[in-house]
């Protein structure tokens, strides 16, 4: 352990901090926009709000096209984006390292995700409005889509959107937002295996569904 | 090569679509996949699929999000700060302050648990001997020490003994599931209970000459019980034993016990025709031998304590009687009564006075006594833990009566019914009639309304418009009564739709008639 100084995005901001290797000399010097995640991190543990800024800019497309694919409702973006970064500001003080940012940041953002998930199911419910998710049968026919009269992208988030949570969600995490099987497995907090078998299976389905245009194309 | 089953050749094309197989896994699947048509058709097929998926077109980006997190973010700061007296990094130094602080006077309380114990108790003790020795100082006579069986039967029906010959003032001892056991003493109620004598009881229920000697012995000992659990001391006190309130239920109990069930019935019966507040609920099983009748009943109540009264306070006491020298007492004061009544007088007024003008707490806290009063009576709310406990005798189930709400709106003639609803020990008992029920029920019947399929219908109407309770045992009795009177339903339904279609209101009476066969 060493103690360096450390200064802010504000040079008259001098304080010191306490530090261990990820905080280089050579990171005290550079833009914030250019640290790593880890040393914006150890800023911001140490008071400095701008590093979390530095954060929140450099992830907050990433977390709300994550959303958007998960829901395809772009009113509900900013609001769910918005909370996922309100709680990370509140835990990333207590943040040990123990996995990379942006796979923590996923996992909160999937989190947010499932909860508003498990209430518009409710909300379904209640409504009556719920289609049986239980067989693939009804799952095609929820699935088929009228190629001719759709654009592309309407078709892919209507594909999408018709999976089952539990399916769409590794397939976004890996199609859409290039995470390993490893890190999927951390966001969702389950094995690689299940992994594996939901992304085969999500596929299957895809692929059943796509089949129209997969062959035109 | 061996054939791989469809399920894992789907999930390594899957991997391998994926970048997720190591070199020499790709190697196996690659010569596989050359060599089997429809894997290579598979694997085309994912590769597309993973291509379309990964088409979506990204957000415009949002370049106000940072300024609008910020502000949320500071907004709820300051609502947190707002919240502390103290800056929220002090937070944690704060807590830890406030766990020493704690530690520490548990410690100390600790350290002195004996003096604080002993303090206590001595305070307590303290108390309570000012009164045992200053208070209960002075003579103290039994205030029924003249009472008849015929009285005794009298308060195990109504709960109510006159404290005086000229019964300006009474004690009544009342029970519900809703108030708990209470003890009034005061001015007597409005509607005074129809005087009962023992050969009333005995015309009614017939009982053997062995079961007459049980009632006649159970009356006995209630009237000792009676005559030791009030007392009116010379120092403006009154002593009342706080069992007495389960007293009068022990012995409706314990004759219901001795007694046959065609008997039982008969004394429900001589009960019900004196509308006493008890009720025999079960008629069933044997009679219960004389022995442990006597055995139930003498162990079930013995005061050790008793609720003292003076003019300003109330507390429980301990009072050591001497029945013998009690009665000696009684006896040489024989001409005094009308002193007693002035002792009894004079505590309730007093405590009126004090109820009005002062605000007082019992004295020892947690008894789970409540006292009320008034200028006319003071009411003591008794826990209902002391005293007998009337579950001894399982077969014969005596229980306060449901009180009866009569029939308002056609008092005379048509069929009618009783509905009970019971609510733990205590209940209501509804008299309707057939064709007030239906009358009224006609009235209420919301124009457009037709949805009365069944009996359930008249009964959600009857909960809506009559406010009677909803209860799976009310609905069946009502299914049961509207059955046994033979309302048919198809017709009060016809009845009912063209009735919604008759705009007068003079035209509903005679056609809400016809609706039911009688």
């Amino acid at each position: 352990m060493k103690t360096l100084p450390v200064y802010m995005s504000d040079p008259e901001d001098k304080v010191t901090a306490t530090t261990d290797a990820r905080f280089t000399a050579r990171s005290a010097t550079e833009p914030l926009h250019q640290k790593s995640d880890e040393v914006l991190i150890t800023l911001f543990q140490n008071g400095d709000r701008n590093a979390f800024r530095a954060l929140v800019e450099r992830y907050q497309e990433r977390v709300r096209n994550l959303v958007f694919s998960i829901f395809q409702d772009g009113d509900l973006v900013n609001d769910m984006a918005q909370d996922v970064f309100i709680k990370a500001y509140e835990g990333l003080r207590n943040f040990r390292f123990q996995s990379s940012f942006y796979t923590w940041l996923y996992r909160i953002t999937v989190n947010r995700c499932r909860d508003e998930l498990r209430k518009r199911k409710v909300r379904k419910l209640l409504s009556l409005q719920s289609l049986l998710e239980s067989s693939d049968k009804e799952l095609i026919e929820r699935l088929s889509v009228e190629p001719r009269d759709k654009e592309m992208q309407e078709i892919i988030s209507k594909t999408l959107q018709a999976l089952p949570d539990k399916y769409r969600i590794p397939v976004i995490l890996k199609d859409i937002n290039g995470l390993s099987y490893e890190e999927i497995a951390e966001t969702m907090q389950c094995e690689i295996g299940t992994v594996k078998s939901r992304l085969s299976r999500a596929r299957s389905m895809l692929r059943k569904t796509l089949r129209p245009f997969i062959e035109e194309m | 090569m061996k054939r791989l089953p469809k399920r894992n050749l789907s999930k390594l094309l899957t991997q391998y679509v994926d970048g997720e197989l190591s070199v020499d896994q790709e190697r196996e699947l690659m010569e596989y996949v050359r060599a089997d048509e429809e894997a290579a058709k598979d694997l085309a097929e994912l590769r597309a699929v993973k291509g379309i998926v990964a088409k979506q077109e990204p957000l415009p980006p949002d370049r106000g999000f940072w300024a609008r997190l910020s502000t949320e973010l500071d907004r709820r700061e300051g609502q947190q700060e707002n919240l502390l007296p103290f800056p929220r990094r002090l937070v944690p130094v704060f807590a830890g302050l406030g766990v020493v602080a704690i530690a520490v006077i548990g410690f100390l309380v600790f350290q002195n648990r004996i003096p604080l114990t002993d303090y206590f108790s001595e305070q307590s003790q303290r108390v309570q001997k000012a009164y045992e020795e200053n208070v209960l100082r002075g003579s103290l006579l039994p205030v029924f020490d003249r009472i008849d069986k015929n009285q005794v039967l009298q308060f195990a029906l109504f709960g109510t003994l006159p404290m005086d010959a000229s019964a300006q003032s009474t004690l009544r001892v009342d029970e519900s599931a809703e108030k708990g056991y209470r003890i009034d003493v005061g001015k007597p109620t409005s509607g005074s209970e129809p005087p009962v004598t023992v050969s009333e009881l005995v015309r009614e229920v017939d009982p053997s000459a062995t079961q007459l000697q049980v009632i006649d012995s159970l009356l006995d000992f209630g009237r000792k019980k009676i005559e030791t659990s009030v007392f009116v001391g010379s120092d403006q006190v009154v002593a009342i034993d706080p069992n007495l309130p389960r007293l009068n239920r022990a012995i409706l109990s314990s004759i219901a016990a001795c007694l046959e069930p065609p008997q039982r019935v008969r004394f429900e019966r001589f009960l019900q025709a004196r509308n006493a507040p008890y009720m025999l609920a079960s008629f069933e099983g044997q009679p219960e031998k004389p022995e442990r009748i006597y055995d139930v009943f003498k162990r079930s109540h013995h005061p050790d304590r008793f609720l003292v009264m003076t003019p300003d306070t109330l507390v429980l006491a301990e009072v050591e009687l001497n029945l013998d020298s009690l009665r000696e007492a009684a006896f040489r004061l024989a001409g005094e009564r009308s002193g007693i009544q002035l002792q009894v007088n004079a505590v309730l007024q007093g405590f009126a006075q004090r109820r009005l003008t002062h605000s007082w707490r019992f004295v020892q806290q947690n008894s789970g006594f409540d006292i009320q009063a008034d200028s006319d009576v003071v009411s003591i709310r008794v826990p209902s833990r002391v005293g007998f406990d009337h579950t001894e005798f399982k077969e014969v189930v005596v229980r306060p009566r449901f009180p009866r709400i009569p029939s308002t709106l056609s008092p005379k003639g048509g069929p009618s019914f009783n509905i009970r609803y019971s609510h733990g020990d205590s209940g209501t008992l509804f008299e309707m009639q057939i064709d007030s029920l239906m009358m009224r029920f006609f009235r209420n019947v919301p124009r457009g309304m037709t949805g009365f399929e069944d009996v359930d219908s008249i009964i959600e109407m009857g909960e809506l418009r009559f406010g009677l309770p909803s209860d799976e045992e009310m609905h069946d009795q009502w299914r049961q009564v509207l059955r046994q009177h033979k309302v048919d339903f198809d017709t009060l339904r016809e009845q009912i739709r063209k009735w919604m279609v008759v705009p007068s209101e003079k035209e509903r009476v005679p056609k809400k008639r016809t609706a039911i066969k009688k």
